[in-house]
């Protein structure tokens, strides 16, 4: 039955509901899911499909849409707000071929800047946690974000093989997790990125958002919005020396990040003593602590054709009795990486140091499979590698090993490292955590194929940003 | 009357729209607001050189005006491809701007296949993804599946 109110009683409702909205808690966030697709395409494809991974949808469409919600229903558990967001969702085409695809492209539609309850002046904030701290919906007529997720993938020419995988398990083997291909990009359009550019060091119309105001340059000290251009260029490529200073990530960082940063501490001579980044193997065993340490040895071989450089190590090595029971150092170059250790594991070496050939950091790890590999091996910058050759006559001495008193992924202080690699990478840098972290976390630049529905330090970074969290929810479903 | 669509009159405008001074809200900017709806107006967003700009239409009489949503979206679709959005601000009469956000904003996350058959992924600009998918630009190495060589 309805009722019917004069409408005298009806303003004086709207009235005191106005009045009573600042003081009522927050509502649990309701994200609304625009599906874009036409009939029978894409998300309605009606393709009947058996039961994936807890995905009990029957049509191609249903479990997608399935996923779609599951992700959302875990950002909408988490984050409180009057307005609903709302993502336009859809499956279509992106460009793609054999070994390569967008996966999804994704973006806020709009941001605001000094709307009603907004804390930060001349701040831009992402439309939906705009509209979560204004407590109204600013733009009623617009969607908060777009989706748009590769309709091709996994058919031939299309990275085929590696189709989105529907389950809600992340058991993706050799395909690509939708469930967390879609919370990642979720939360980019909830705020998880900065609208400036790194290429050229601007703020977005010449202002800071609400990111990356978060955002501090160790080796400064200055903070994102108060450094020039010039700054947050060379800011934006100075790998694990920016952070993110909000107090709700800091504060979980010892809660998500485990122990133990991979390093090489170079202890002798003075004038290069200190702490280089290296990039482990994936063969051979993990790095240890206290590690493995000993004097650095360059090893030589022949320049041959399989290797042309006297330092490659695609060859058995020639200074074996100089090598053994050091830690060797060789070149990338020609050869792989398992070739290299091979050979400097059975001229003696004690451990490995591969210096890079391309300018850049941090160094990456080094990939292959070979079982018979027993020591550790790392790769390290060519600009380290340059430094520790540049000291060899001297005697250089260090530590392989890990670093037991930080976390991996976070600075000495304790704050959360954001992605600053060199070269810089747009659309990767500095709107991502570092791929450092341990565990994965679901805001690096990659999809790791370990990751949960754990939210980890994105959760409380969208607390840092704005947003109110139901932590009664914990960081997941 | 309804003013008709002159999408080929349609021109890309610099700073050409004083008549945005009527918008109720813009004496309550505030000064660095201001400036950032002037840059947004001057086709001047450095993070968004190619696509950003203020679109105009032309009325019967000759004079400009600003389109309408429709129109700057049939503007930015070229025939059978995908939309293209343009970055434009509005002032609302409290004095708070809205962005509309264009396509430089967006942003791709890529999937490669390595030589192992394992996959490498990772973000880049939404214009910049055609070079990843291409092998024209690499992405960074993968901490899960490092290059082998």
């Amino acid at each position: 039955m309805s009722r019917s109110f004069p409408r005298s009683l009806l303003l004086a409702l709207v009235a005191s509901t106005a009045v009573a909205l600042s003081a009522r808690a927050d509502p649990q966030a309701q994200v609304v899911l625009v599906n874009l697709d036409g009939p029978n395409v894409g998300l309605n494809d009606p393709t009947p499909v058996a039961p994936v991974g807890g995905n009990t949808g029957t049509t191609l469409g249903e479990q997608r849409r399935n996923v779609l919600a599951r992700a959302a229903s875990l950002w909408a558990r988490n984050l409180k707000s009057f307005a609903p967001v709302r993502i336009e969702v859809t499956f279509g085409p992106r460009n793609c071929n054999a070994t390569g695809a967008v996966l999804a492209s994704t973006g806020a539609l709009a941001a605001d800047l000094n709307f009603k309850h907004a804390k930060l002046p001349d701040t831009w904030f992402h439309i939906a946690v705009a509209n979560a701290v204004a407590k109204t919906d600013l733009d009623p007529t617009g969607d908060d974000m777009i989706v748009i997720f590769n309709i091709n993938l996994g058919a031939p020419n299309c990275l085929a093989g590696a189709p989105f995988y529907l389950g809600f398990d992340h058991n993706e083997g050799t395909g690509v997790d939708l469930l967390a291909t879609a919370t990642h990009e979720y939360a980019h359009g909830l705020g998880f990125s900065q609208l400036g550019n790194v290429t050229n060091g601007t703020l977005f119309l010449g202002l800071p958002d609400t990111y990356n105001r978060n955002l501090a340059h160790l080796r400064t000290g200055l903070t994102w919005d108060r450094m020039t251009n010039a700054q947050r260029i060379a800011a934006s490529i100075d790998t694990y020396n920016v952070v993110w200073i909000g107090p709700s990530v800091t504060q979980a960082v010892p809660s998500v990040l485990a122990f133990g940063v991979p390093l090489l501490q170079v202890t002798s001579p003075a004038s290069i003593a200190g702490s280089y980044a290296v990039g482990p193997a994936i063969f051979g065993p993990p790095l240890s602590s206290p590690g493995v340490s000993g004097q650095v040895v360059l090893a030589t071989d022949p320049a041959d054709a399989a290797g042309p450089s006297p330092t490659d190590a695609c060859s058995p090595i020639t200074n074996a009795a100089a090598v053994a029971g050091k830690i060797a150092l060789a070149d990338r170059g020609t050869c792989g990486f398992i070739v290299k250790v091979k050979n400097l594991q059975n001229a003696g070496a004690i451990a490995v140091l591969i210096a890079d050939n391309v300018a850049g950091s941090p160094p990456p790890g080094l990939g292959g499979v070979d079982p018979t590999i027993v020591i550790p091996s790392v790769r390290i910058s060519l600009a380290d590698g340059n430094t520790l050759k540049g000291q060899l006559a001297a005697g250089v001495t260090a530590t392989l090993g890990v670093d037991l008193t930080r976390r991996a992924g976070a600075s000495a202080e304790g704050f959360a490292l954001i992605n600053a690699p060199n070269p810089v990478v747009p659309g990767s840098s500095i709107s991502h955590w570092d791929p450092i972290a341990s565990p994965n976390l679901i805001m690096e630049p990659a999809i790791n194929p370990d990751l949960t529905d754990n939210l980890d330090l994105t959760k409380p970074l969208m607390e840092d940003i704005g947003w109110q969290l139901d932590k009664s929810q914990g960081n997941g479903l | 009357m309804r003013i008709p669509f002159l999408g080929a009159a349609a021109l890309l405008l610099a700073a050409a729209l004083p008549a945005r001074a009527a918008e109720p809200g813009a004496s309550k900017l505030s000064p660095k607001a201001a400036a950032a709806v002037k840059q947004a107006r001057s086709g001047s967003t450095a993070n968004a050189p190619a696509t950003t700009g203020l679109k105009a239409q032309k009325n019967d009489d000759g004079r400009l005006r600003a389109p309408t949503k429709e129109e700057e979206a049939a503007l930015a679709a070229p025939s059978g491809s995908a939309p293209v959005r343009v970055t434009s601000v509005r002032v609302n009469a409290d004095g708070s701007v809205i962005a509309t956000l264009g396509d430089e904003t967006m942003s791709d996350l890529v999937a490669v296949k390595g030589t192992d058959g394992k996959l490498t992924t990772g973000c880049t600009p939404h214009n910049d993804s055609s070079k990843v998918v291409e092998g024209t630009v690499s992405l960074p190495a993968s901490r899960t599946a490092p290059e082998t060589r």
